[in-house]
């Protein structure tokens, strides 16, 4: 028995890199993989290839900025999954600069893409997690029930920084 | 198939409590057992209901060396190696203030709790050095991160201890492959908590100070243990790993 089985992941920035490894790792554990990603060819090609090896998965578009969107992959997972267990926030971004070069705008896109859509993510999905288990409590006292899941990539930010700046 | 097929671990307290969760889930997994506890009595016990070819008792006193270099051999003459060591062994001792406590009950949770965990990774790691690979869990505690009410100075200052023993070491093997990490339980339904406290006390505590309202099971700690002994947590090492259901994330 593979340690998913049965569980419907929501895994944001899938269509590559961490994101489309995690959607593979999900897949062959036993999850039903819902892989949103603003790249939607490359999303379709990483979900190809994890239903070519046997996985279940599908392909949702989404900019995770925009709470209009972020309610389609919930209701997408729902009509095609019935649930949301696990929802993974990894969709990042990171413009290398530093604090002198960064323009204001540069500055709103990474904390848009990297934080709010953490906040509009957990928002969207928590009500149907609460939903699945019925109430807060029983949430609680359901083993495993859900999780939300924000994975931090800083230190691979810090490598960047480091050698940009030459050290 | 276990996530710790063919590996060997030993596991100091495992005879009872905690430990012996640790020691049945890890067997579980498929790892070959060595029960190393004061407790003769339980040790035999919990090995013979794991099963004779896969566990094994051995006599071990945490804060003396030579017992370890005992276990040490001991595993090696029974199962040819040592892949896991679960330094789980500990001493919580009475609720007590800085001024209250007893000079000898706070040398000797220190001895216990921090030294047993220095002379277990002292003992082992020649073995693992050698062989290139390795996995080390220290079972720290929630009160190892932040103040705990429900613990003594000698208790709390052992746990912080052990997290900072557990990143030197992580830090000093990383190149020999060795993944060292601490474990950090929250409130725990041992076998102990359950003959202690009344069932109005664990309710009271479960609603007043733990949000997810329920004590945890022995088994979810030896869930992460396992996890983190297994080539699953490959890239894991010097981390903190808290076990608490979200305790940690209210100053309760």
């Amino acid at each position: 028995m593979a340690r998913l089985d049965g569980k419907v992941a929501i895994i944001t920035g899938a269509a590559g890199g961490m994101g489309l490894t995690m959607a593979q790792v999900f897949a062959k554990e036993g999850a039903k993989v819902v892989a949103a990603d603003i790249q939607d060819e490359l999303l379709q090609e990483g979900v190809e290839g994890i239903k070519a090896h046997g996985g279940d998965a599908i392909a949702v578009k989404v900019d995770v900025s925009s709470s209009e969107e972020w309610k389609n992959v919930v209701d997408e997972a729902v009509e095609k999954y019935g649930k949301v267990d696990v929802l993974v926030n990894n969709a990042a971004i990171q413009i290398g600069k530093n604090v002198k070069e960064a323009t204001l705008d540069e500055w709103n896109k990474v904390l848009t893409i990297n934080a709010t859509s953490v906040f509009l993510g957990m928002q969207t999905v928590i009500p149907e997690m609460q939903k699945m288990v019925g109430d807060r409590s029983s949430i609680c006292r359901r083993l495993g029930a859900s999780s939300v899941v924000r994975l931090t990539v800083m230190m691979w930010h810090t490598v960047l920084r480091k050698a940009q700046c030459g050290q | 198939m276990g996530l710790l097929d063919g590996k060997v671990a030993i596991i100091t307290g495992g005879a009872k409590g905690m430990g012996e969760f640790h020691s049945r889930k890890l067997a579980e997994e498929g790892a070959k057992v060595v029960i190393g506890d004061l407790d003769a009595e339980n040790g035999e016990r919990v090995a013979k209901e794991i099963g004779g070819d896969q566990a094994v008792f051995a006599e071990l006193d945490v804060t003396d060396p030579d017992s370890w270099e005992r276990v040490v051999q001991e595993a090696k003459e029974a199962f040819g190696t040592i892949d896991i060591l679960v330094n789980n062994a500990g001493l919580a001792g009475a609720i007590t203030g800085l001024l209250d406590i007893e000079e000898d009950l706070y040398k000797k949770i220190i001895d216990i709790n921090q030294n047993g965990i220095f002379y277990g990774m002292r003992a082992v790691l020649p073995t693992m050095i050698e062989k290139n690979e390795g996995s080390i869990i220290n079972i720290s505690s929630l009160a190892g991160l932040r103040h705990d009410i429900t613990v003594n100075p000698a208790y709390t200052a052992s746990k912080f201890a052990i997290r900072g023993l557990t990143k030197q070491a992580a830090y000093e093997f990383a190149d020999k492959n060795i993944r060292v990490n601490a474990v950090l339980p929250g409130a725990i339904l041992t076998p102990m908590a359950e003959a202690t406290l009344t069932k109005e006390q664990i309710d009271d505590v479960s609603q007043n100070l733990l949000p997810m309202q329920r004590f945890a099971q022995p088994e979810e700690v030896s869930e992460v243990i396992v996890f983190l002994a297994s080539d699953k947590a490959s890239y894991v090492s010097g981390s903190d790993y808290v076990v608490d259901g979200a305790r940690a994330t209210i100053n309760k």
